[in-house]
């Protein structure tokens, strides 16, 4: 790509549609859709350059994965902690990327019997969550504006886990 | 790179090989036009000249320019060329928008491109109207005017553009008008040759959505008559055959007089060097919308230092003092956490 100062490489670069391959407005219905299938790609293709999710906790034998995004690390490390002090078989992900998702967690997701989704919201990324991989994800949710405590989230996962 | 002679460019240099989507009767047209015919007078290159826009009919203009060029916000032109203007200070960085994208969606990132003085070319296309959604009323719009948004009639009382632009210290001023390609072209460059940030209000015709809005004044029959030419070093004259003038009352309000009734001595002349910008403002004022005799050209062109210099300047001795800077280190330089 040509940058300013670079002779005979001047382009435009803007919002309206472009012609695939030449940069060109363009109109074209078709070329439209293709243009959409090809950014859309760009974006999954992300996921390609961002770590794989690590699994903290009872990575083999866990009976529930609890996913958080977010401010809610820290209420929810302390709740997983509290709870395999009490031999409940818990682990836990976090996500540091949203869209694309990383590539390993469909995969993640499916290895353990319940997932739990604490948010301080209604609940959107376990929304997500079931959409893309067809999982049966609990939601947890609060919207209170002040944050999840270990123990509300503590209760939660027990609470699940005795269902 | 050998050294050759530059051979120049002519203004089909400039234009891109772009289909030109502006309504067939558009002003648009002649504005590009001059522009692109301003370009080669003033022996810039079209790889060191960039054009910024924002969104509107005026903003498609980069994509007319054989030239590196960016569709970008609406009303974020001015933010994005003064960021391309202080990294690129190599660069001849153009800005190009309506007066709705520049001074209701942008009209904040506007005044603060002037009062900073960034080395731009503002070029404010004016047609009064909002024409890419199809005709709604703009900051610019006349009182009482109907439109699809203002059915009953316009209520806002409009901006001049001039007189923000001066009002935001902005150190060169000047008006020009779709009808006169000369002016046009001799306005452009002279807002190009400026060091710091130049602003140009163009009255444009839109033909669809708000047809003949400058008619009465730029029209060819009336133009001599309602057009007050401003030359700086020279007495405001204007008229068919310059009979009438532009005076100071008491007061310090500009108002047109019969020359031979009042005497050449009192008419005003023309200074755009006054470092005081209160007189380029009250010329501003002398018409209150396109149907009174309204002054075209350049109402202010004074040196301040601009805003890129400043910067370097400042970066400079920073430097001096503190060595270069390692912005990896600083982010790094704090406790920070991750979330793993």
């Amino acid at each position: 790509m040509g940058h300013p100062r670079h002779p005979g490489l001047e382009h435009r670069i803007g919002g309206i549609e472009k012609q695939d391959g030449t940069g060109n407005i363009s109109y074209d219905p078709a070329n439209h859709e293709r243009m959409v299938h090809l950014r859309a790609d760009k974006v999954a293709g992300i996921a390609h350059d961002i770590a794989p999710v690590v699994v903290h906790g009872d990575v083999d034998d866990a009976e529930l994965l609890v996913v958080g995004w977010g401010s809610t690390w820290g209420a929810i490390d302390g709740a997983v902690n509290r709870c395999r002090a009490q031999q409940r078989r818990v682990a836990h992900i976090h996500l540091t990327h949203l869209n694309p998702f990383p590539p390993n967690l469909g995969e993640v997701l499916r290895q353990y019997p319940k997932v739990v989704v604490p948010e301080l919201n209604l609940g959107q990324l376990s929304r997500v969550l079931r959409a893309e991989f067809l999982v049966d994800a609990r939601s947890v949710s609060k919207v209170q504006g002040v944050p999840f405590t270990a123990g509300e989230l503590e209760a939660a996962i027990i609470k699940e886990m005795d269902q | 790179m050998t050294d050759v002679l530059d051979p120049g460019t002519t203004a089909k240099d400039w234009a891109s090989d772009q289909e030109v989507r502006w309504c067939p009767g558009c002003g648009d047209y002649s504005i590009l036009k001059a522009v692109q015919m301003a370009l080669p007078e003033l022996g810039g290159r079209p790889e060191s000249t960039v054009f910024v826009s924002g969104i509107g009919c005026a903003a498609r203009f980069p994509y007319y320019m054989d030239t590196y060029g960016m569709h970008s916000i609406h009303g974020r032109a001015p933010a994005i060329a003064t960021g391309l203007a202080l990294a690129r200070p190599d660069l001849d960085v153009w800005v190009v928008g309506g007066d709705g994208d520049m001074l209701s969606i942008g009209g904040n990132h506007l005044i603060h491109a002037l009062r900073r003085n960034v080395n731009l070319t503002i070029l404010m296309f004016n047609n009064q109207i909002y024409g890419l959604t199809k005709g709604q009323y703009s900051p610019t719009s006349e009182v009482g005017k109907v439109t699809k948004s203002t059915p009953f009639g316009s209520l806002d009382h409009p901006f001049n553009p001039v007189s923000v632009a001066l009002g935001a210290e902005a150190t060169f001023v000047a008006r020009t008008h779709d009808m006169d390609r000369k002016h046009m072209i001799e306005t452009f460059k002279r807002a190009r040759e400026h060091r710091g940030a130049a602003f140009v209000e163009i009255f444009q015709n839109c033909n669809v959505f708000n047809n003949g809005a400058f008619e009465t004044i730029t029209g060819r029959s009336v133009r001599d008559e309602m057009t007050i030419p401003l030359v700086h070093g020279e007495p405001i004259r204007f008229g068919a055959d310059r009979e009438l003038g532009v005076a100071l009352s008491p007061q310090g309000r500009a108002h047109i007089v019969r020359v031979d009734e009042v005497g050449e001595s009192a008419v005003l002349v023309h200074d755009e060097a006054r470092e005081e910008p209160g007189l380029a403002f009250t010329l501003s004022r002398l018409a209150s919308g396109p149907h009174e005799p309204t002054p075209i050209g350049v109402f202010r062109a004074v040196q301040r230092p601009d805003y890129g210099s400043e910067t370097d300047r400042q970066l400079a001795a920073a430097t001096a003092r503190s060595g270069p800077g390692d912005l990896r280190a600083l982010l790094h330089s704090r406790p920070t956490w991750d979330v793993s």
